[in-house]
């Protein structure tokens, strides 16, 4: 138990419920294994954001280009009316 | 783009991103099973593998950018435009990478996940930069002015990559500078191995990133002028009607 947990304990419980005080001179206590697996994940995470933002614009382009052929065989039938007239 | 060169350039773009997938994996492997732990703070120096990859990588990002709108100032085409974007956008997700798994790293060696060390303070202005790059273009248009306003954005970005790079030399602070030209601060051979393979991973994966973007950049660029030229196409047929 560190020294402040211990101090912790002694003191009466209104107190503790009730006080807060600043750590000092002890640096917190972070695991290894934890940061370097959120490390990794951020890592992938991150890209496959950007790749995910990319499909989606391509997604996107594809839809303008259903929507122009569309256009373009509609007014290809026009024509082709127009033609017969 | 002649039919012949477009095949050339899928295939390239293809071999290209199966190799980048192929040195990711034995990055990995090695990384996590041939490289020795660190003696004082370690399995989380496994972090330095790609963090210092990843800043490398953000400066191809940059230096990308930097080349792009240089070119577009100097002469506007779309193909500059596309390069600037993509690399400004490799810049801004490599830029974060390195300032989420600084931190991270930092929590176990410093006790701290953030100071205002020179390094790091310039390196998150360098990456906000670029923030104001994307949100520049993807909000204020696609105009030609816009374009050059967001080319000199680009340039002036730049400037800051020396200052991140020699932050450190300049004006202390807590960062290690741990990769140097005298051999630095790596003991172990399978460390400096491990470290040059994560240089090569990335840089493909810069290199595979930023043309995958220009590829779909000027995709969309192109699709934009033919959809302009379809509208005005139809707008004389019915003027003539």
């Amino acid at each position: 138990m560190s020294t402040s947990e211990q101090s912790a304990a002694q003191a009466p419980v209104d107190d503790r419920a009730t006080t807060f005080r600043a750590m000092t001179n002890e640096p917190e206590h972070y695991s290894s294994t934890v940061l370097l697996v959120s490390a990794y994940a951020v890592l992938w995470t991150i890209l496959v954001v950007w790749l995910g933002l990319m499909w989606r614009k391509q997604t996107r382009l594809g839809a303008r280009i259903s929507d122009l052929e569309r256009a373009i065989a509609a007014s290809a039938q026009r024509g082709g009316a127009q033609g017969d007239r | 783009m002649p039919r012949g060169h477009a095949r050339a350039s899928d295939i390239a773009f293809v071999g290209l991103a199966v190799l980048t997938a192929v040195v990711f994996v034995c990055e990995i492997f090695f990384v996590f099973l041939v490289v020795p732990t660190e003696a004082r703070m370690g399995i989380v120096q496994k972090i330095f593998y790609f963090h210092v990859p990843s800043a490398y990588a953000m400066y191809l990002g940059a230096t990308a950018c930097f080349l792009g709108s240089v070119a577009y100032l100097a002469r506007s085409s779309d193909l500059a435009d596309a390069i600037a974007r993509a690399g400004a956008e490799a810049a801004c997700a490599f830029g974060s990478i390195v300032l989420t798994t600084g931190p991270l790293w930092g929590a176990k060696a410093w006790g701290a996940f953030w100071t205002w060390d020179p390094r790091l303070t310039t390196c998150l202005l360098s990456v906000l930069i670029y923030v104001a790059y994307l949100v520049l273009r993807s909000f204020a248009g696609d105009g030609e002015a816009e374009r050059r306003f967001a080319a000199a954005l680009g340039v002036l970005g730049a400037a800051n990559l020396p200052i991140i790079h020699f932050s450190v030399q300049k004006w202390g602070g807590q960062h290690p500078v741990v990769v140097t030209g005298n051999g630095g601060g790596l003991q172990h051979p399978a460390m400096r191995a491990g470290l040059a393979i994560g240089f090569c991973a990335f840089t493909l994966l810069a290199v595979l990133l930023v043309w995958l973007r220009v590829r779909l950049e000027l995709a969309t660029a192109r699709f934009a002028r033919a959809e302009q030229e379809a509208i005005d196409v139809d707008l004389d047929a019915r003027t003539h009607a």
